[in-house]
């Protein structure tokens, strides 16, 4: 429910950003942006979905962790 | 009125507070858990790596000769190449810096301030302050720097200095007890966090009227920065001694707690958290600033400002799912210097010495 609200205030913003942008012609601009919106408002959805989406951290953690391992051996 | 350009002194103020950042809080016990009571040594050695990298940032900002950084990218690698990669940097290091900022400020105010209201409602309230401000232009920025850094000069010394005469400078003896090794070690979490994000730095060369003076502002905010964590990690571990400080998650702010006077000057470690906050805010409009920056200059657009709103919501969701537990947070503290050093170190080395090859090929 948080998650919606919050959905609906972003969605409310970029509408209003938007229509200004239009009047002043700006098509790439809004097309560029419209682009990101659409994953952000995936990304809430499938979360508002407990649809379960993979951290970046843990790819970050499966390919540093051992890295960190052979320095802690090291200079432990 | 131009927006988009700063001062000398602003971009001082917001480098330093850029740098005080999330790192403020959690350095005492990043550091002390390795190197005890020698984490203040492994601060100089931070100091001095970071010096050395500056001469790398300032060559680079020395080749741009007054095009931005996006540009000179393209220049140098070709403009496919070139997208490419500001693609993936933009993408992969302040983007993600800028997540993890977050979600650290929503840990830190869901533990310590306010246990029952909703990470969400404060990452939303943070982003909704960093969009505005952005969408203002970069001077206001600037000029809130100015004057909301020496708030927080006086709020480190209204906490930190009364700590002084209940340090107990034995708690630092014996120096180098365990030799020099876990002091190198301990220094790498600091280097990538958030010294060599300086990097990031260099979208502000031609944000400024006078470019020749970028590398003395980078360097005198390192400096400084440096300055202020080395007193506070001195006053944290005499104070708490390294056994305890290894212990806690937030020692800079749990350790104001123990100031009493009379029972009258005392309980005021709220004064950390607004530093914090402050601090956490110049953090993040810095790094949201970079992200739309280089997205923009990808995607060609004229202005970076359509893109705040939905970066704020990538961010948003993508804050809240970064760690389910805080045994992955610990396990992120350690890889995570090795990712950073990957663009914070290779990453500008490499455009340098492309930068170098190309200016001699040129004028042989």
């Amino acid at each position: 429910m948080q998650n919606m609200i919050i959905l609906l205030l972003f969605l409310l913003a970029a509408y209003v950003q938007y229509r200004s942008l239009l009047k002043k012609r700006e098509v790439r601009q809004v097309v560029v942006s419209i682009s990101f919106m659409a994953v952000g408002v995936c990304l809430v959805l499938l979360r508002e979905f407990h649809v379960k989406i993979p951290s970046p951290v843990s790819g970050i953690n499966l390919l540093f962790h051992p890295v960190d391992l052979f320095m802690t051996r090291l200079l432990g | 009125m131009d927006t988009s350009k700063l001062t000398i002194r602003q971009m001082t103020m917001w480098f330093i507070l850029y740098q005080l950042g999330s790192a403020f809080l959690v350095l005492p016990s990043n550091l002390a858990s390795i190197a005890k009571q020698d984490a203040w040594i492994s601060l100089c050695l931070v100091l001095a790596v970071q010096l050395l990298m500056i001469l790398v940032y300032g060559g680079i900002a020395k080749q741009l000769n007054g095009a931005s950084f996006d540009q000179h990218l393209q220049t140098l690698l070709g403009q496919w190449l070139g997208k490419l990669l500001l693609l993936l940097f933009t993408l992969m290091y302040p983007f993600l810096i800028l997540s993890l900022v977050l979600r650290d400020l929503g840990d830190y105010i869901t533990t310590v301030i306010l246990p029952e209201t909703p990470m969400e409602v404060i990452f939303v309230l943070m982003l909704g302050v960093v969009i505005y401000v952005l969408y203002c232009g970069v001077s206001t920025i600037g000029r809130a720097a100015e004057l909301l850094f020496f708030i927080v000069m006086g709020l480190l010394a209204l906490g930190y200095l009364p700590l002084i005469p209940s340090a107990n400078f034995t708690n630092l003896l014996p120096v180098f007890e365990f030799g020099w090794k876990p002091i190198v070690h301990a220094s790498f979490t600091n280097i990538a966090f958030p010294y060599i994000e300086s990097v990031l730095f260099l979208y502000f060369v031609s944000q400024t009227n006078r470019p020749e003076k970028w590398r003395a502002v980078v360097i005198k905010s390192s400096l400084i920065s440096g300055f202020l964590f080395m007193c506070v990690t001195l006053i944290v571990i005499a104070v708490l001694s390294q056994q305890v400080v290894t212990s806690l998650n937030f020692p800079s702010y749990f350790v104001v707690r123990t100031i009493s006077y009379s029972e009258f000057f005392e309980r005021f470690e709220i004064a950390v958290s607004v530093i914090w906050f402050i601090a956490i805010f110049f953090r993040m409009s810095l790094l949201m600033y970079v992200s739309a920056k280089g997205i923009a200059a990808v995607f060609q657009l004229k202005d970076y400002r359509s893109l705040l709103i939905p970066f704020g919501l990538i961010t948003f969701v993508i804050a809240g799912i970064l760690w389910p537990n805080t045994a992955i947070l610990i396990t992120t503290y350690r890889a995570w210097p090795f990712y950073s050093m990957f663009f914070g170190i290779i990453f500008p080395i490499l455009i340098w010495l492309t930068g170098l090859f190309k200016q001699r090929v040129s004028q042989p």
